[in-house]
């Protein structure tokens, strides 16, 4: 018999694009363990970087500000993504073509995204001072994006900006997913709308929002564009979020050690809140039995 | 669709208008600065419809900067890094769907894992890779590193497209004398067009738009992307925020059109294969 | 040669045994169908025949040739499935054609041969339509014409008419028929229905639990089940069956006693033992109103028309057996009933073995 009939050709298929992805992925996650124990000679210096930059008075700041910026995010995507699932799932006249547009946001590049509403929060000459001044809302231009308070906020509407039409395109599919002799049902009951969204619609979309959760969560800590286009991390570090540093660490102090250090615990407390989130939708998932 | 779903009242209408106005406004916005002239541009308060229509930003970006040249970069960039990944990505995703094997749910698991890895976290070692092969400010080392991105989510919406095609069309084509891979190329293949359309749309715009890696991996401008010119753009001496609108305009566009040629099967596409994931 | 032999063939999915151990020996031209319920194992079988699965032990052979380590295109077979299968992005004519163009047939062969069975199934007008625009009818005859025009040693049919409505499916069971009595080959068709079984089979086998319970003709296995399992499953409506223990009635004639002590006379052929626990069973057809043989008498409790004949439930004594009279005859809600029974239709079953009594 042809020896290659005895392997599973399942691992023929599979294994070209394991294989790039272990060398893209798996090789350069070791080398960060490895650069992370050792300093530039290549000698093992222990405990020493995570130490120095876990001490480092920027990394409370930076953790601060990216609970505060992916957190910020996510309640408001999710939040304006719901309606806005909602919403498309009725009908009425033109839906399709508010459909197109709400895809626009998600559809433009991040940079062109930053660009433009850096453009838009300009002091001076930026729309959004003008349209606030002129309802009265302030009196005076803000510094949108250079105001120690202001600047989080600001990039939190950027972000959320984008990424709610991906939310409402999730909770969108799902909601159609409903069959509607239940919403008949409810009818039959005496349900008004806000009993359909509050026993039909939300339980069905929970698990949805989970899973949508956690793609903004690894998304946020993937979207350094936006705040390093946008701000750079500043005003005095006040939007620097830990990816952010870690890419600075890196690529303007070269200093690659820490940042290999800093990035190998970002990794792990990430994976620990993945793999929580993940256990608690499956328990959930098992205890509904579906 | 049902004809008993809920009828919009005015309060649906209400919504729907402010969501559009807000999730178009910035879009229109950048379209408009674009074609203002400088003084317009800076005037207080600004003008909604530009009183003197002006291409004198496009030309600038056109004829006076390198977005052209990154405009290309782009190009071969992306093209090169989804075709890679789509070939990869079709037969793992067939080895994954089809063939019972151990080890499989964790290989595919592990798939998925990969895709939630922060970019911050291997950024230092690829680098540190790259510029041992020599792959740091070369097409080749974009590509390559593009896939990281790319690959899994391929893999995964291929999958699910994949497992929606009956088995017994493949078992039948078996008993017709196929091999595996005449059932890919003449069965499987052509039965996924829209899946593979989409997959292809989702890689070559993911490319396109990446920032972080060609900020790093492509320091020169030979093989800068746009992103990074349009980043380098609004950064270089004192902003010009119409060639900076007009530069963004022109990186949109071709995106926007791909999508809204395709958006019904690109939509359905990523929310198949998210919700069934 | 399309014979078609399984010796001690098994089949586990994990630790589930899905077949138990098949021998069978199908000869060339026969026309045999693997009957049984769900998830009795036919289906497997099958797949294993076709090559689909890998058997977990024992040997395969068609046309005398082992073919276990063979792939389904070498076993030289055609196959017939459930959903057509149908290749949805080919026209008819290239579902048909794919076989002959993978194994390199001319073009003009392929042209000659697509032609000959598109004629003999009536597709010629259909030939250039994709299955999305066929009927469900004409997408089952493309997939025999897929079938068919290989000229294969063996034709697997997975029950291929479950999806038909039952006017079609009718129509389909002939024309299936009458293709074999045309062409000859060797042919293993799967189904559930146990009238499609006994239409169509020379051979009947019938599978329960991953074992075979009886093999025969369909006439065999009405007349004589070899057990509780196959007289139950051929033949609609469905046998009585009676628990009753055997006793010694007039001059030590053995009889079956009832539960509420109704007897019944047994042949005096039959190896009984004196108080042995048997099941009696009674096919519906063979309980005639004011019939001969022994008497039953009861009260009607469901009337059940259905055009030709009516199926009357009654209740004789304790027992509730189902009777069939001549639509013709009018019977109401209540009324009584006597049906006789020839000793010769009283089917006899050991009770805790279920294997006939003879």
């Amino acid at each position: 018999m042809n020896p290659l009939r005895r392997i599973n050709p399942g691992y023929l298929f599979v294994f070209p694009a394991l294989f790039v992805l272990a060398a893209m992925i798996l090789y350069p996650l070791a080398d960060t363990v490895v650069l992370s124990f050792t300093d530039p000679s290549g000698a093992f210096v222990g405990t020493d970087n995570f130490r120095s930059v876990l001490g480092s008075r920027t990394t409370p700041l930076a953790t601060y500000n990216t609970i505060y910026y992916v957190g910020g995010t996510i309640i408001f995507a999710i939040i304006l993504g719901t309606i806005a699932g909602i919403l498309l799932d009725r009908q009425f006249f033109g839906r399709g073509a508010v459909r197109s547009i709400l895809l626009i946001p998600w559809v433009v590049p991040s940079i062109v995204a930053a660009t433009t509403w850096a453009w838009m929060f300009h002091y001076e000459f930026g729309i959004i001072n003008y349209l606030l001044m002129s309802i009265g809302i302030i009196d005076k231009p803000m510094g949108w994006l250079i105001t120690a308070d202001l600047v989080k906020p600001s990039l939190i509407a950027v972000d959320v900006w984008k990424m709610f039409p991906f939310v409402a395109l999730m909770v969108l599919a799902s909601l159609q997913g409903i069959d509607s002799t239940l919403y008949e049902a409810a009818k039959v009951d005496g349900a008004k709308f806000w009993h359909e969204v509050r026993y039909i619609m939300l339980p069905h979309i929970a698990p949805v929002l989970a899973s949508v959760t956690l793609l903004l969560l690894i998304w946020g800590f993937n979207g350094i564009t936006i705040i390093y286009t946008m701000t750079g991390g500043g005003p005095a570090n006040r939007s620097l979020i830990l990816p952010i540093q870690i890419f600075k660490e890196a690529f303007e102090h070269f200093d690659f050690h820490r940042a290999a250090a800093l990035s190998l615990v970002l990794f792990v407390v990430l994976f620990v809140v993945i793999l929580t989130q993940l256990a608690i939708s499956q328990k959930r998932r098992d205890s509904v039995d579906r | 669709m049902s004809i008993a779903k809920p009828r919009g009242s005015i309060f649906s209408y209400v919504l729907a208008a402010i969501f559009s106005v807000v999730a178009i406004f910035p879009f229109l916005w950048m379209a408009l600065s674009s074609v203002k002239p400088l003084q317009e541009l800076y005037s207080v308060p600004p003008t909604w419809i530009p009183s003197h229509f002006s291409l004198e930003n496009y030309v600038n970006v056109l004829y006076h900067s390198n977005i052209p040249r990154y405009f290309l970069n782009s190009v071969v960039i992306s093209v090169g890094s989804t075709s890679i990944a789509l070939i990869l990505a079709i037969l793992a995703a067939y080895g994954f769907a089809r063939f019972r094997f151990r080890g499989r749910n964790a290989l595919q698991a592990s798939i998925l894992i990969s895709q939630l890895l922060p970019t911050a976290t291997i950024i230092v070692p690829l680098y540190v890779i790259l510029s041992n092969l020599g792959l740091i400010n070369t097409y080749i080392g974009l590509i390559m590193t593009y896939l990281i991105h790319t690959l899994p989510l391929c893999v995964w919406l291929l999958i699910s497209y994949f497992r929606s095609i009956p088995y017994e069309i493949e078992e039948a084509a078996l008993i017709d004398g196929a091999s595996r891979l005449t059932i890919l190329w003449k069965i499987v293949l052509p039965l996924s067009v829209p899946g593979i359309i989409s997959t292809v749309v989702y890689c070559f715009v993911s490319t396109w738009n990446e920032f972080i890696f060609a900020l790093v991996f492509a320091t020169d401008s030979s093989v800068k992307t746009l992103p990074v010119g349009l980043a380098e753009f609004s950064a270089e001496f004192k902003t010009d925020w119409g060639a900076v609108m007009a530069a963004s305009i022109i990186m949109t566009l071709p995106i926007i059109i791909l999508f809204f040629a395709i958006q019904r099967m690109f939509v359905s596409g990523i929310t198949a294969g998210a919700t069934k994931g | 040669m399309g014979s078609v032999e399984l010796y001690n063939v098994r089949k586990n999915f994990g630790s589930f045994e899905a077949i138990k151990g098949v021998d069978l020996k199908i000869d060339d031209g026969e026309f045999a169908v693997l009957v049984g319920p769900s998830g009795c194992g036919k289906s497997t079988l099958l797949r294993i025949i076709a090559g689909l699965e890998d058997a977990s032990g024992g040997e395969i052979r068609i046309g005398e040739r082992p073919v276990n380590d063979l792939k389904p295109r070498q076993r030289n077979i055609a196959m017939v499935f459930q959903s057509y299968a149908l290749y949805p992005h080919m026209t008819a004519h290239d579902n048909m054609a794919f076989n002959l163009k993978l194994s390199k047939v001319p073009k003009p062969g392929i042209i000659e041969r697509v032609t000959g069975t598109s004629r003999m199934l009536g597709l010629e007008a259909l030939l250039g339509r994709r299955p999305g625009q066929l009927s469900g009818g004409q997408r089952q005859r493309v997939a025999m014409g897929r079938a068919i025009i290989r000229d294969p040693a063996v034709y697997l049919f997975d029950e291929p008419l479950s999806n038909l409505d039952a006017k079609l499916r009718v129509q389909m069971r002939g024309e299936i028929k009458m293709l074999h009595q045309n062409v000859g080959t060797t042919a293993i068709y799967v189904t559930h229905d146990q009238i499609e079984a006994m239409t169509l089979a020379n051979r009947i086998v019938v599978l329960n639990n991953g074992r075979i319970e009886q093999i025969g003709s369909p006439l065999e296995l009405y007349r004589r089940p070899q057990n509780i399992f196959v007289a139950g499953f051929i033949g609609s409506p469905a046998m009585n069956f009676i628990d009753a223990v055997t006793a010694a009635g007039e001059g030590n004639r053995p009889l079956a006693r009832f539960a509420d002590g109704t007897a019944l006379d047994l042949d005096p052929e039959l190896s009984v033992r004196l108080g042995q626990e048997v099941v009696i069973g009674l096919r519906p057809e063979n309980l005639v109103r004011n019939g001969g043989g022994a008497q039953l008498s009861g009260r009607v409790s469901l009337v059940e028309p259905t055009g030709a004949q009516t199926h009357l439930t009654a209740e004789f004594g304790k027992q509730s057996l189902v009777t069939i009279v001549d639509g013709s005859e009018d019977v109401r809600f209540q009324e009584a009933l006597t049906v006789g029974i020839l000793p010769e239709h009283i089917h006899v079953f050991d009770k805790s073995t279920g294997a006939r009594i003879t």
